[in-house]
């Protein structure tokens, strides 16, 4: 009975109640309320629409009502002036969303944040003023009638709520498969990190834009919807208000859900509807509802009911968890794995010699006036651990950050495994074996612990664009996801959010997302930064058990660390490499010393 | 000449106007990260407020000083006790002035009818001076003049006085100004109700001029922000040029393409973004 509740089913189950519920609602409601129904189901599905783009891609905007617009002009202008039938205005409808979508996405997604905004409004903006002055085409202000209303069957009000429940029903089921596809999944993951998603091979451009599109296809279903339900379209489904109404809906139920839309939507239009019989100024109610919305439920209604998620699993200490990370756990499907990935291996690289992993020549980067990196030239032969030494501000990050793509050159090339990766960008360079982790821990926070490994796996099998299964019903991802959690100690925390680890527990993660990738070059960034002593040592373990033919360079300060690690070490001071040795010639060059200890005899 | 001076100077004057009401909100944003979508509303509230006034006392300037102050007053207000606690959250505070506008809005059409309202032009500006072969509006003219004083007094503010030091050293570095003893609280406070009192004297100004009218808010809203992608946010030489950038478009697009009007605004912003997606004086 619990499978049942899982929630591959709980969207089904969801729809049949629903259906049930609106089934028997007509034998009980006036033909009004029955109306305000439609009106809700068809705000509902607007509003999800958004929320795929605002609280999944983390992408507010304020021009939504141009694509459930412009679908609704196009669906009547076809069926009004040029009486087409209904799949003709639909598809109509549809594909001018897609191609408004697919224009306006190219001008917004070059910038971010208020910005996004703020383009996204004075773009639909433009619509609506081009349909209020466009008299002879739109109909102007008085808006396009005439419409035929092709959703009252039998021609009724109860004929019309059976048809529109159940595409809306139907769209709704569509967007929770959407959602929870690898495709939303990689949306959430740009949500809460796009530097990370980058460094996981995605191509975030794409994928912003591709949600842009979706939620455009979804926003046009409403707006066919309410053109043909209502047979009358004005320039008012383009506006402003339309937009903001729909973003308070997300708001007010609670974004990054499916079901705070449909609150959200079954409130506002409820309220509309019942107090604007009672006052003439319902838009100071409104007003009123924004503002409080606000103060009351930042949130959302969702999070009135979620209660802080309680941890079952009691988890150990992490002194137990680091005697365990010592041991070697024995798991059958890591054994598979290693396996694999040592015999895919084999094939690419002639064991007899040694590869040149990754070269470096003349590489510099200046900000400004400021050299952060002077033509550093070296190259890492494959399965070598090297150490980058060097104070704080000696351009170390930048080098990771020139190689791995976050940030373009001034001079200088890469190459990788003997190809040139320079005009490459850095999600391109994971996909040809670059992994590398952060300074800072760089997670998606709001993901579970399980969800942010299937992100990273997702990429490597090339499901990254999928939108028509669950993320977690591709066996083979959810098999290697479990198997790596395993491998890391990490199985007993699987279900939890990134945000209530502990730090060791998300540097540790941050690891084994590098990983979970099969790089063939992997740059780890202080690694064990702020870790403690035992946390120290797991990871330790846990670089030193790679696979011996992955070529690692470490940027490290914790001398201890770096040698036990490393067989050769780079000094960087101001920029420059300054030695390039065994750990014995490094700690026996003098410069080196000076850098670190200060000159002995100087004032 | 004959025929294009009068547009020009169309477009000088609407680009004055602009510039008045856009000010304001490149301002706010520029400070505080605030994307103020009840800037419109402060302006029709601005031109309901003079017209109100004026009735009232029959005094032009009067009526803009008194409309002006009571529009930034509110704008202190509102900054104050509602978007003070939503500093830097981008979604809370456009939800509360898109609240904000709609509640000013309805009130503006409780309290004054549906009916447009223009206000009579004071008698030593009305009728029309003569400029060479040109008749021109006497009005037009002087909003010309007034919204090029704003900007000098603006300009002078922002880059020569000590709260323009302030103000800048706030935009670049908000924590670190507040260890340098600065009550940056008071600052927002003071900064808000500044812009707010800009739109709210564009208004005004624009009372016997553009008047106004329900729907006012939402209509002149979209101006401001084409104004502000095309210069770029938070920037004041970047306010001028697109306010006069816009200004004149719009105007000899008037001319050009009647039917057009409206849509011609946009073809500037367009153009910007696909070349420079933070507009011409924008950073980052």
């Amino acid at each position: 009975m619990y499978k049942f509740l899982n929630f591959r089913w709980r969207p089904l189950l969801f729809v049949l109640f629903a259906l049930s519920i609106c089934g028997l609602l007509p034998l009980v409601l006036g033909e009004y309320y029955i109306h305000i129904l439609i009106l809700m189901a068809i705000a509902a599905v607007f509003a999800m629409s958004l929320d795929i783009l605002m609280g999944y891609a983390g992408l507010p905007s304020l021009g939504h009502a141009a694509f459930l617009g412009i679908a609704a002009y196009g669906a009547g202008l076809v069926t009004a002036r040029y009486s087409g039938g209904w799949t003709v205005g639909l598809l109509l409808g549809l594909l001018s969303s897609v191609i408004l979508s697919a224009t306006f996405g190219l001008i917004a997604l070059r910038v971010r944040g208020l910005y996004f905004l703020l383009i996204t409004l004075a773009l639909a903006q433009t619509l609506w003023g081009a349909a209020n002055r466009w008299g002879s085409f739109t109909g102007g202000y008085n808006g396009l009638r005439g419409i035929p209303k092709f959703l009252e069957f039998g021609g009724t009000t109860i004929g019309a709520f059976y048809a529109v429940i159940t595409i809306a029903l139907a769209l709704g089921a569509l967007m929770y498969l959407v959602t929870r596809s690898p495709f939303g999944m990689s949306l959430q993951g740009l949500r809460d990190s796009e530097t990370r998603m980058q460094a996981l091979g995605y191509n975030v451009w794409l994928h912003k834009y591709l949600a842009f599109i979706i939620s455009a296809v979804f926003a046009g279903c409403a707006g066919v919807l309410s053109a043909f339900y209502k047979g009358f379209v004005s320039p008012f489904d383009l506006s402003l208000a339309v937009s903001a109404e729909a973003m308070l809906m997300v708001i007010l139920g609670g974004s990054g859900t499916l079901i705070g839309p449909i609150l959200g939507a079954i409130v506002i239009v409820a309220l509309r509807n019942l107090l604007s019989v009672f006052m003439d100024h319902w838009l100071i109610v409104l007003g009123l509802i924004f503002v409080l919305t606000v103060f009351v439920a930042p949130n959302g209604i969702v999070a009135w009911f979620k209660y802080p998620k309680k941890k079952i699993t009691l988890k150990p200490s992490n002194q137990q968890r680091s005697e365990q990370g010592t041991k070697v756990v024995v798991n059958e499907a890591v054994v598979a794995r290693n396996q694999k990935s040592l015999h895919s291996k084999s094939e690419l690289i002639d064991k007899t010699e040694q590869q040149i992993a990754l070269k470096v020549s003349g590489l510099s980067k200046s900000f400004g006036g400021m050299v952060a990196v002077k033509a550093a030239t070296f190259s890492i032969s494959e399965g070598e651990r090297v150490a980058i030494l060097g104070p704080n501000g000696a351009g170390k990050s930048t080098l990771f950050n020139l190689i791995s793509g976050h940030l373009r050159p001034s001079a200088g090339s890469i190459e990788l495994f003997g190809t040139s990766i320079d005009h490459l960008p850095s999600y391109h360079r994971t996909r040809k074996g670059m992994g590398r982790t952060f300074q800072i821990t760089n997670l998606f926070d709001s993901l579970s612990v399980i969800e942010n490994v299937r992100i990273a796996l997702s990429s490597t099998y090339q499901k990254r664009t999928t939108i028509h299964r669950f993320a977690n019903y591709f066996t083979i991802v959810e098999r290697e996801a479990v198997a790596i959690l395993a491998d890391a100690n990490l199985s007993n925390i699987s279900s939890n959010r990134v945000d209530e680890l502990s730090y060791g527990e998300q540097r540790q993660l941050e690891f084994v997302m590098a990983l979970a990738l099969r790089p063939r070059v992997l740059l780890l960034d202080e690694p064990t930064a702020g870790l403690s002593v035992s946390e120290t040592k797991l990871i330790v373990d846990l670089i030193n058990q790679l696979d011996p033919k992955l070529a690692v360079i470490i940027i490290e300060h914790d001398l201890d660390v770096a040698l036990n690690i490393a067989e050769r070490v780079i000094v960087f001071h101001h920029g420059e490499k300054i030695n390039d040795g065994t750990p014995k010639e490094i700690l026996e060059d003098k410069t080196i010393r000076e850098i670190y200890l200060g000159k002995i005899g100087s004032d | 000449m004959a025929y294009w001076g009068p547009h020009i100077l169309n477009g000088l004057a609407f680009g004055a106007l602009l510039f008045l009401l856009s000010s304001g909100f490149t301002l706010a944003f520029g400070l505080m990260k605030v994307m103020n979508v009840a800037h419109g509303a402060f302006y029709m509230l601005g031109a309901y407020l003079s017209l109100w006034l004026f009735s009232l006392t029959s005094s032009f300037t009067l009526s803009v000083i008194g409309a002006t102050f009571l529009v930034g007053v509110l704008g202190m207000l509102s900054e104050k006790y509602l978007l003070r606690w939503f500093h830097l959250q981008d979604l809370p505070q456009i939800l509360l002035t898109v609240g904000m506008a709609y509640i000013i809005s309805e009130l503006c059409l409780v309290f004054w009818g549906g009916n447009p309202m223009v206000m009579a032009t004071p008698d030593w500006l009305s009728g029309a001076a003569k400029m060479g072969p040109i008749y021109y509006p006497k009005y037009r003219l002087f909003v010309i003049c007034i919204s090029a004083s704003v900007a000098i007094m603006l300009w002078y503010l922002l880059a020569k006085s000590k709260l323009g030091a302030i103000i800048r050293a706030c935009v670049d570095d908000e924590e670190m100004a507040g260890a340098m003893q600065i009550n940056t609280q008071r600052l927002f406070v003071f900064m808000f109700g500044f812009a707010s009192l800009l739109a709210g004297f564009g208004g005004a100004i624009a009372a016997p001029y553009i008047g106004a009218y329900p729907g006012l808010d939402f209509e002149i809203l979209p101006l401001a922000l084409v104004v502000c992608i095309v210069g770029g946010l938070g920037s004041l030489p970047g306010a001028i040029v697109g306010s006069f950038l816009v200004g004149m478009i719009d105007a000899l697009g008037k001319a050009m393409f009647p039917e057009l009007s409206y849509f011609t605004l946009f073809v500037p912003m367009i153009l910007v973004l696909a070349i420079k997606p933070t507009g011409l004086f924008g950073r980052v």
